[in-house]
């Protein structure tokens, strides 16, 4: 019964020249039932890290504001930007505590202090560096995409095509992703976000 | 509870020898989620302290948390008492973490090696805390091929150049046999001068076939 709340949905990160680039699309399915079509699965946790989530929308979001203020406090203790690793590990002890009742979601964590770098989080919390990931029930078609066409050192221009180029492809063939795209880019400048129609 | 587990990561090849003089582990790279490769550069051997180092298979979640576990520990016990942490008490460790946890078991299968003050030392730790001491051993989905390479291979007094060999060689086989098991090796070294993950250019050597 629970697999009804569990939505599909393709979320893509990936490591550019200078920062990162996270992409998901924006439809929430239950069964065939489609219940929204701008549901946002991209979450700035903090001005340099950012995430993006496949899986329950209610997990995700706890997730991302419990994150978010624990980062704050981080921030406060150490002064000074938090780096992603530090958020990752704190994804990942929340969501493992949890291990006998997961948080449903997974994630692509990443950002920009110092080097620019991502992760992926399964429900349980582990912990996977990649340059680029994708996640959620259309992963298999945005890493068609990804696997030939990433290339190391992209520009910030060619990376944000090529995201939305693999959610694009997701969108067209998984039933369960679509209706728009969603766009996080972060720079050691800072954050940009923007939508698009798929 | 079916969904979570189809997304926890199955599916690997490690092997561990003891040979003279040290402790060879090796491992895979792929990280696998049913027929779907979730990662395909996984660091599968990790570096516990100066002279000890794991292999995980199972769960990636539950595998890391263990690692992070056994690193504490053995930190802790070298600043409490001036001096390494023996092997054996990093696997009784490792076993009562599992065991503890005998009603919903963590999903891994570990390797634990290292030198301390008895020389090299390899225990294989299963996900209730079961513990054995082993002189070669294999763990993880592509383990039925890698123990034909190893049943070979191995024998009594086996130098580290050799065993290092071996070990690699193994896992290779698993890659050839098995679909869990792919996308690169990961090589250890344990001696008395300490833990040593191998370079490209030291691994490119080592390839039999």
């Amino acid at each position: 019964m629970s697999y009804m709340y569990m939505p599909g949905a393709t979320a893509v990160g990936v490591q550019f020249d200078g920062g990162v680039v996270f992409a998901s699309e924006k439809r929430i399915a239950y069964g065939n039932l489609l219940v929204s079509k701008s549901t946002k699965k991209v979450f700035q946790i903090t001005s340099k890290v950012g995430a993006v989530c496949a899986g329950l929308v209610a997990d995700m979001q706890i997730l991302s504001l419990q994150i978010s203020a624990l980062s704050k406090i981080r921030t406060m203790e150490i002064e000074r930007d938090v780096p992603p690793n530090t958020v990752a590990k704190m994804m990942s002890n929340m969501m493992y505590e949890r291990r006998y009742f997961p948080l449903l979601t997974q994630v692509i964590v990443g950002g920009v202090v110092g080097e620019p770098a991502i992760y992926t989080l399964d429900p349980l919390g582990s912990i996977l560096p990649d340059k680029y990931a994708a996640v959620g029930t259309g992963a298999e078609m945005a890493l068609g995409v990804l696997d030939p066409q990433f290339k190391d050192g992209m520009s910030e221009q060619d990376a944000v095509e090529l995201v939305k180029k693999a959610i694009r492809a997701a969108s067209l063939r998984d039933t369960a992703s679509g209706d728009g795209i969603d766009v996080l880019v972060m720079t050691k400048d800072g954050a940009k976000e923007f939508t698009e129609p798929s | 509870m079916s969904n979570v587990e189809e997304k926890i990561l199955h599916g690997t090849t490690t092997v561990g020898i003891k040979a003279k003089g040290g402790i060879v582990l090796c491992a895979d790279m792929r990280a696998s989620a049913g027929y779907f490769i979730a990662n395909n550069n996984t660091m599968k051997i990790q570096k516990i302290d100066a002279h000890a180092g794991m292999t995980m298979a199972g769960g990636v979640a539950d595998a890391q948390n263990i690692t992070d576990a056994l690193r504490y520990h053995s930190r802790l016990y070298r600043v409490r008492k001036q001096g390494p942490i023996p092997i054996r008490s990093i696997t009784r460790l490792a076993s009562l973490m599992f065991h503890q946890n005998r009603g919903y078991p963590f999903i891994a299968d570990i390797l634990v090696g290292g030198y301390d003050a008895d020389g090299p030392a390899l225990y294989n730790i299963d996900m209730f805390g079961s513990v054995e001491d082993k002189t070669y051993v294999t763990t993880g989905s592509g383990s039925p091929v890698a123990y034909g390479h190893l049943e070979e291979e191995y024998r009594d007094g086996i130098s580290m150049e050799d065993a290092t060999r071996v070990a690699y060689n193994a896992v290779a086989a698993a890659i050839a046999r098995n679909i869990g098991t792919g996308d690169g090796i990961n090589v250890a070294t344990i001696s008395a001068d300490g833990f040593h993950l191998l370079t490209d250019a030291e691994k490119a050597p080592l390839k039999n076939i």
